[in-house]
């Protein structure tokens, strides 16, 4: 499974909700339009065929300037406007359109949107589409939940790196059989942070089901931990070569060897997110952070030092 | 698209103080933080010199070395900056001719800069010492603020016409470059260089030329004695012909066209003279990383956290590291040049590498105590050269950014692109003739300034893993509706939103 194609499938959970709830006697036809890349929009189009109970219910016209070359029939192309299909009558219960055109906002307005918010409003979808063949317990899946809606709260990350970050906690779930809870601090590198399974092995098991205390912890390492990653301070002051370089010289002994040609490779890379950024996120944040936390300044004790001053002098 | 004609470097007897001349190739001589009024002030006093001797933006400016003689104004400078007794003596005195008497002889073993401390000259161009008080009150209000100008050789009256500009000294009388630190003169360069100098030189010659009341008074206030003037020069503009100095020419010269009543101009001439010189050194960087023309994610700003607010943090930080990034690639082209590597391959190459490297950066110096190696010569030049970027020419994204209004903290405690309502004005002044359809509004602020507002311009400069079109097209609602709110924007009933540039509209 990639992005697209859990996208994909999100956006399938959604619509089947949404067109099971319409059971009524008198109905009138239903209208999405998809607002996402024209990667995802081909996936949902792709799932929707696939899927026999919308593929009866649902015609697809999506502009063909906007998902030629996807290889999806040519019957759920158009070169009509997602406008054109705001009146126009339809054979099956439901059109789905995409958005494509600048200017058609005003037209289209009225018709049901299907993008990043509609889709990451339905948290409960994507764990339920990720977690299937997975032996997770309903405790932890709720706990995945949670955790999702902690990360969406916090509006640092699109859609795409969202989904990633779903796929790549399953993968650590399912391959490397990490617990849930581990298996989303493993996955940060996704999200452009250290990998570290530890993250969230400080959350009590009660604080495990609020969104808010997931929030807390993934707001915590993306502001503590991002800006390192691009040679960045909190406070967004550059780290030089030559900072990251002492540091290292200092903490070398408490990192394991294997790290250190990454680390190496990491010191004299150019700043900003690259491949040896990525390297470095890879590595487990509990082995490298040595390196980062030499970055801080040595306390000067004023008090210990005079004592030490005087007592050289022989005076106390 | 203007091609980019790269000049030679300077003789290397110029700047003998200069230890490295390496952030000096790449960008001038010499880009530091500024505030942008400081900026405008000093492009003002190159152009006023210039003009007074019938040069204003003339081609010898292309040349180097540039020259000009800027004025100085001791008299005005000590008359409103230096003068500080002279309330307290008006309360004091009531009688006019004590009055006079007292603050003279006060001036006369206080007065600075001057000369010949005589200021008597001014007793027979006002009725009374009141008026007279008055008078340098009001102008003293017109002072141009700024939070690093504090000694008084150093403060600025508002530039009403020739004689109330002048350069940036010490109490001593000499030119520092602390304030007025050579980036005006690059901009004076810039425009020069410029399609549309012969049109600029026009309009400044207009505002140098026009008698305005408040010009007069600051005439009035310095004595009819020829001027000392003192030659300034060295500053180097390594490009010849540059698409940033067309675009910065083009927008100034829209603003200019408005004649917008007295100086109402200026403000955003300052704006956009600091934008520009932000714009400049990073599409320079971006050129000589060899990348392409950098993008600034603009947030609209909103009441929560948005993705785009993440996005353009994360753009500030990439483009902050970019002119670093010059100076690294900079350092490598000579290593990758094919005579440092015929030097180096040699047995005794290390003299070899260490003339070339001399000859591109005029560094090492004789007292060069560094390993004897190529490889680690240029591992130093390296190091130098980032330690001593970072030092001025890096902050001038962050500082002259921030001038113009680009960069900001606010509402936030991370540093990101969100443009203030006084940009927004001068963009859409210098860029809308009348009216433009919105969403060509936005396409052409992407065009000409890489700047990201809107889905569609969203869409080619981000990745696709980043990109969310729905945090874009909201970003472009809520400038909608910020545009709405300072009069500059109307959506007509067929869903049509344009925008208005309102001077030109009265103007027409």
């Amino acid at each position: 499974m990639n992005v697209a194609s859990l996208v994909g499938a999100v956006a399938v959970a959604y619509l089947r909700e949404e067109l099971q709830a319409d059971t009524g006697a008198v109905q009138s036809t239903a209208r999405y339009v998809l607002n996402l890349s024209a990667e995802q929009v081909a996936a949902v189009a792709r799932a929707v065929l696939a899927d026999p109970f919308l593929n009866d219910r649902i015609d697809i016209k999506l502009p063909i300037s906007l998902v030629s070359g996807q290889g999806l029939p040519e019957e759920t192309l158009t070169t009509e406007s997602a406008t054109f299909y705001r009146n126009a009558d339809c054979p099956k219960a439901a059109y789905l359109l995409a958005e494509h055109e600048h200017g058609e906002d005003a037209s289209i307005r009225e018709i049901a949107k299907l993008g990043p918010p509609e889709l990451l409003e339905r948290i409960d979808l994507w764990v339920r589409e990720a977690s299937k063949g997975l032996p997770i317990a309903q405790e932890q899946q709720k706990w995945w939940e949670r955790a999702l809606t902690g990360l969406r709260d916090l509006r640092i990350v699109s859609i795409d790196r969202f989904a990633a970050y779903i796929l790549r906690t399953r993968r650590e779930n399912d391959e490397a059989g990490r617990p849930i809870i581990d298996a989303l601090g493993a996955a940060m590198p996704a999200l452009r942070l250290p990998n570290d399974p530890a993250c969230f092995g400080s959350l009590k098991e009660r604080q495990r089901g609020h969104a808010s205390a997931w929030k807390q912890q993934f707001n915590n390492a993306h502001k503590r931990r991002s800006g390192l990653l691009l040679k960045q301070t909190s406070s967004q002051l550059l780290l030089s070569e030559e900072d990251l370089r002492n540091a290292f010289e200092k903490v070398a002994h408490q990192i394991p060897n294997a790290c250190h040609p990454v680390i190496e490779a990491f010191i004299g890379a150019p700043s900003g997110w690259n491949a040896q950024a990525e390297a470095i996120a890879e590595q487990d944040w509990e082995q490298i952070k040595p390196i980062f936390d030499g970055l801080q300044r040595e306390k000067f004790n004023l008090g210990k030092n005079t004592l030490e001053y005087f007592s050289e002098l022989g005076i106390l | 698209m203007t091609e980019i004609i790269q000049l030679p470097p300077p003789p290397a007897s110029y700047h003998d103080d200069n230890d490295l001349w390496l952030d000096e190739q790449i960008w001038g001589h010499r880009l530091w933080e500024q505030d942008p009024w400081l900026l405008f002030l000093e492009f003002l006093s190159v152009a006023e010199a210039s003009h007074a001797t019938g040069q204003l933006f003339a081609a010898d400016a292309t040349q180097f070395p540039f020259s000009f003689r800027p004025a100085q104004r001791p008299y005005l400078r000590n008359l409103l900056f230096n003068n500080d007794r002279l309330l307290e003596l008006a309360d004091l005195y009531p009688d006019n001719e004590t009055a006079w008497a007292k603050w003279l002889e006060w001036m006369q073993s206080n007065a600075k800069m001057v000369a010949h401390r005589d200021f008597s000259y001014l007793k027979n161009r006002f009725p009374n010492f009141e008026q007279f008080v008055k008078v340098i009150e009001m102008l003293r209000s017109a002072t141009i603020e700024s939070s690093i100008n504090k000694r008084w050789s150093s403060r600025f009256v508002f530039p009403f016409g020739r004689h109330a500009i002048y350069e940036d000294l010490n109490t001593e009388g000499n030119r520092e470059y602390i304030n007025f630190t050579r980036n005006g003169d690059l901009l004076y360069q810039m425009l020069a260089r410029s399609s549309a100098a012969p049109e600029l030189a026009r309009h400044f010659a207009h505002l140098f030329e026009r008698r305005d009341p408040c010009d007069r008074l600051t005439e009035l206030l310095q004595p009819e004695i020829a001027e000392e003037r003192h030659t300034r020069s060295g500053s180097y503009l390594p490009y010849a012909k540059h698409p940033a100095f067309e675009v910065l020419a083009q927008d100034w010269l829209a603003v200019l066209e408005l004649q917008l009543p007295r100086f109402d101009a200026y403000p955003y001439l300052t704006i956009l003279g600091a934008l520009h010189i932000t714009l400049y050194q990073l599409q320079v960087a971006a050129h000589v990383c060899d990348k392409p023309k950098p993008h600034f994610i603009c947030e609209v700003v909103a009441p929560k956290k948005t993705l785009v607010r993440e996005l353009s943090a994360g753009n500030y930080i990439a483009n902050n590291q970019l002119s670093l990034s010059a100076v690294d690639t900079y350092v490598r082209n000579i290593g990758n040049s094919p005579e440092w590597i015929t030097a180096a391959a040699e047995q005794s190459g290390f003299a070899a590498c260490r003339e070339i490297m001399r000859e591109n950066v005029r560094w090492p110096d004789e007292d060069y105590t560094g390993p004897v190696d190529p490889d680690a010569l240029l591992e130093n030049l390296r190091h130098t050269a980032q330690r001593r970027h970072r030092q001025h020419t890096a902050n001038i994204h962050n500082s002259l950014g921030r001038g113009a209004g680009l960069v900001s903290r606010r509402g936030t405690n991370r540093l990101r692109y969100a443009p203030t309502d006084e940009l927004l004005k001068a963009l859409i002044l210098a860029n809308v003739p009348v009216r433009m359809d919105y969403g060509q509004f936005l396409g052409r602020l992407y065009d000409r300034y890489g700047f990201v507002f809107g889905e569609q311009e969203g869409q080619l400069a981000i990745t696709t893993e980043d990109f969310d079109k729905r945090a874009f097209q909201a970003n472009a609602s809520r400038l909608e509706n910020r545009l709405k709110t300072i009069g500059m924007l109307r959506r007509l009933s067929d869903a049509c939103a344009y925008v208005e540039n309102p001077l030109r509209r009265s103007a027409a």
